[in-house]
């Protein structure tokens, strides 16, 4: 029982964690980048269809990321070339993609809310070997989907990049202080538009794999706001990459509960599905006391935000 | 082309829509120079400098680094060129090292284009010990103190190899130690063959640590000279274009007993946690001007926050005219009797975005009541009648504040504060961002509030105005009270050593006389 729980988190988690570390990029480099759930879907729906019309994986997965880097590069445009307020803006784009996939839905696969099929490829559950001989942990880690594997492997990836590397240090300079950036003639402009690209790959992978990993399906609105989510998680582990993936791994064990235990405790599932919700906005309260914990201790008066 | 000149400026006209900032400038900076470019605020002498480092595009004229030709459309093209320029507003990351910013943009990598952190802490450690500007490379910029954090500035150009330097008022937030100490590294850098630019409103700066002196007014170079037998009255008319005033005329305070403002032991934190206010105690008088003297940062903020309520102390107690209001209630420290004008205008003062009138209106909105509602017609005829009364220039009662220049803006903070009938007023910076000729108004205000009965707090950094002001000089330093003068009798030097923190009279690196400059603030205010 607990195993199976567990199981399902880190499967649950997957594409929380993905779109967490898409979002983390554009954070750290000073963008509030709230339109995952679009980008999201827009790649679920490219992914199915692609996968559907080609019978190819590998065709769907690259179909998912390349629309989402797409519309990423959009709300980039908007946001830095014509100076649209990136929160507008994000909203904007994420309403053209519920629009888009649901008029593609359709036009393209003539069905009203949901497409399903058995043309549909699945990927194949990865038995690892030796490691799913261990006892407990074997049976949790072994048995995924590919892409769940990429999400967990890209965490320290995304972290060598920010951290290791230049072009980290130079995102983490233009979202903490522009203007320094700019006046170390960084190109500001340039390193935003690359982190919203890659925002877009990240969430590319976890609409892809949400349509045709974790289901096998497509659904109007099936991201059901797991971006806000993810944007919740990084928040509250300030961008910081591998703190980012252990609190979408929680809000992931979170939905795990929800969707497990009225099957053990007869318990109105209504009810029990509030539990991620509760967890997010839990979450949210923390990171509220903790930012004006600080200004409460020292007694001043916040004129900013 | 005249090969001495490392920058000439031929020309130089600047147009922001339909008005004119810089009309046809000239100026020349020769190699291995410190040139001092000085004018009243909005003269134009940033405008002129951000034209020379990229940041803004000119109208017309020519720019010439070393007799050839340049545009530059960025900063960064300048900075290759060998320009460096450090901000009156430090352009810092804080929560990154010393190191990181001072490479970030050129950064010495290994292979996949991984940062090479050690490499950057050496070579900012090599760069700081060979220009004698010491600094902790693994430093976090946040954990420094203004004058380190300028020192990154300015190794932040050098590890870019400028060869022209362009100091964007550097002196405004520093200790006059700090001060000696940024004159001296201005020297180092001029004797290695490097010019420095020093844009500066100090005269007794600019006399202390140029070689030449370039004065500008109204966007035009009105003159460049040698600083060789020129005067601070010299420089200062020039400046203004007729003669000022440097020294307010009053007459001797004559305060009364019982004080407006009492402070009896008061310790406030400040936001980062630390003690900034530490176990203070002051009093100030109706009908006198109280000058609280300082570098910023040593808790003036914090006091005058707390005064305001708009910070809550740890311990100690306030009290305005006798009456100990609600800590951290902004509302109960006015009702108690506190005229306040904040030193940030734009963000506590004023609301940038509203009209005038209503700017004017707000604390006074229960004289204009009717009901719920607000008899705009009225609080519009009472604000037409101070923009009159206190000379707000290019003003109707619904320009919004922030097109106002500083000065101006300043003086609708005034007119909205001295209408009350507060008998303390706190004047924060009043003189902050101020042309000369509105300072020489904006002090007569206030000595008029001082004979008028009121008691008057003025918290400035400007030592030149603490002397002109005040009555009585009180200095503060980390967060204590260190000197309580009568201005008559106590000479520039000696506050000057106790904002420092010295209070050994017979410390040498002050005895020797250095550049000489806090003599001649003294001459200038002995010479009135």
């Amino acid at each position: 029982m607990l195993s199976d729980i567990a199981y399902s988190a880190i499967r649950i988690s997957t594409p929380l964690i993905f779109a967490a570390l898409g979002g983390l990029y554009t954070f750290q480099a000073g963008m509030l980048n709230i339109a995952l759930d679009g980008f999201m879907i827009i790649a679920a729906f490219a992914a199915i269809a692609t996968a559907f019309a080609t019978g190819s994986l590998t065709a769907g997965v690259i179909a998912g990321v390349l629309a989402s880097m797409l519309l990423a590069a959009f709300l980039a445009l908007f946001n830095l070339r014509f100076r649209a307020h990136i929160f507008i803006a994000g909203i904007a784009v994420t309403f053209l993609a519920y629009g888009l996939t649901a008029l593609l839905l359709k036009s393209v696969l003539g069905q009203d809310g949901v497409f399903a099929s058995d043309q549909i490829p699945t990927f194949p559950a990865i038995q690892i070997p030796f490691v799913r001989d261990i006892p407990i942990i074997g049976p949790l880690v072994s048995g995924h989907t590919l892409l769940v594997y990429v999400a967990y492997l890209s965490i320290p990836v995304v972290a060598w990049t920010l951290y290791r590397t230049r072009w980290g240090l130079r995102v983490r300079i233009v979202g903490e202080a522009e203007d320094a950036a700019l006046a170390a003639g960084i190109r500001v402009d340039w390193i935003k538009f690359q982190t919203m690209l890659i925002s877009g790959l990240f969430c590319g992978l976890a609409g892809a794999y949400l349509s045709l990993g974790y289901v096998s399906l497509f659904a109007k609105q099936m991201t059901n706001e797991r971006g806000l989510i993810a944007l919740a998680a990084i928040f509250f582990a300030k961008g910081r990459p591998v703190r980012t993936a252990a609190v979408a791994l929680l809000f992931g064990l979170a939905t795990a509960l929800s969707v497990r235990l009225p099957q053990v405790t007869g318990a109105a599932p209504q009810l029990l599905q509030l539990i991620p919700y509760l967890v997010t906005i839990l979450a949210m309260v923390i990171v509220g006391i903790r930012t004006t914990r600080d200004n409460a201790h020292n007694g001043g008066w916040r004129f900013d935000q | 082309m005249d090969g001495s000149h490392l920058v000439a400026m031929r020309g130089i006209v600047k147009y922001f829509g339909d008005f004119v900032a810089i009309h046809d400038a000239s100026i020349d900076i020769r190699p291995g120079e410190i040139h001092a470019l000085v004018g009243e605020n909005g003269a134009g002498k940033s405008t002129l400098m951000n034209l020379l480092y990229g940041l803004l595009p000119r109208t017309g004229g020519e720019i010439l680094l070393r007799g050839r030709p340049v545009h530059f459309s960025s900063p960064a093209e300048a900075i290759a060129s060998g320009i460096g320029m450090v901000h009156q507003h430090f352009k810092l990351a804080p929560s990154f090292t010393v190191a990181e910013n001072i490479i970030v943009g050129s950064e010495p990598v290994k292979s996949f284009a991984r940062l090479d952190l050690k490499a950057a802490e050496e070579q900012t450690a090599a760069l700081s010990k060979r220009f004698g500007l010491d600094l902790d490379p693994r430093a976090v910029v946040s954990t420094l103190p203004v004058g380190l954090r300028q020192r990154v500035e300015i190794l932040k150009a050098l590890y870019r190899d400028a060869e022209v330097l362009i100091l964007d008022e550097p002196t405004a937030v520093l200790t006059p130690q700090e001060t000696h100490e940024l004159f001296r590294t201005m020297r180092v850098l001029a004797d290695s063959g490097r010019s420095v630019i020093f844009i500066t409103h100090k005269l007794r700066e600019v006399l202390a640590a140029s070689d030449r002196i370039s004065v500008m007014r109204q966007g035009r170079i009105v003159t460049t000279r040698d600083n060789d037998g020129v005067t601070a009255e010299q420089i200062a008319s020039l400046m203004v274009g007729r003669s000022v005033l440097l020294r307010v005329n009053k007459v001797e305070a004559k305060p009364d007993p019982e004080p407006a403002l009492i402070i009896r032991n008061l310790t406030v934190r400040s936001d980062r946690g630390a003690t900034a206010v530490d176990g203070l105690s002051l009093q100030v008088r109706p009908r006198e001007i109280v000058g609280l003297a300082g570098v910023q940062g040593n808790g003036q903020d914090e006091l005058v926050e707390s005064i305001a309520g708009l910070r809550r102390p740890v311990s100690g107690h306030i009290a305005i005219c006798g009456v100990e209001p609600a800590t951290a209630d902004p509302r109960a420290s006015r009702q108690a009797g506190l005229a306040y004008i904040p030193a940030d205008r734009g963000r506590v003062g004023l609301s940038l975005q509203s009209a005038i009138w209503e700017n004017m209106t707000l604390g006074h909105q229960n004289e204009f009541r009717r009901g719920p509602l607000l008899r705009a017609a009225a609080a519009r005829l009472r604000t037409r009648e101070l923009i009159r009364r206190f000379d707000v220039r290019g003003a109707r009662e619904d320009t919004p504040a922030g097109a106002l220049s500083g000065g101006n803006q300043q003086k609708v903070q005034l007119a909205r504060e001295l209408t009350r009938s507060a008998p303390l007023i706190i004047a924060e910076q009043p003189s902050q961002g101020v042309d000369i000729g509105a300072i020489e108004s904006i002090h007569r205000m206030l000595v008029t509030m001082r004979d008028d009965g009121r008691a008057v707090f003025v918290v400035s950094a400007d030592l030149d105005e603490i002397f002109s002001l005040c009555d009585r000089i009180l200095v503060i330093y980390r967060g204590r009270i260190v000197g309580d003068f009568d201005s008559r009798t106590v000479d520039v030097e000696e506050v000057g050593r106790l904002m420092g923190g010295i209070t050994d009279g017979h410390d040498g690196h002050h005895a020797d006389g250095g550049t000489g400059l806090p003599n001649v603030a003294a001459e200038m205010r002995v010479g009135q």
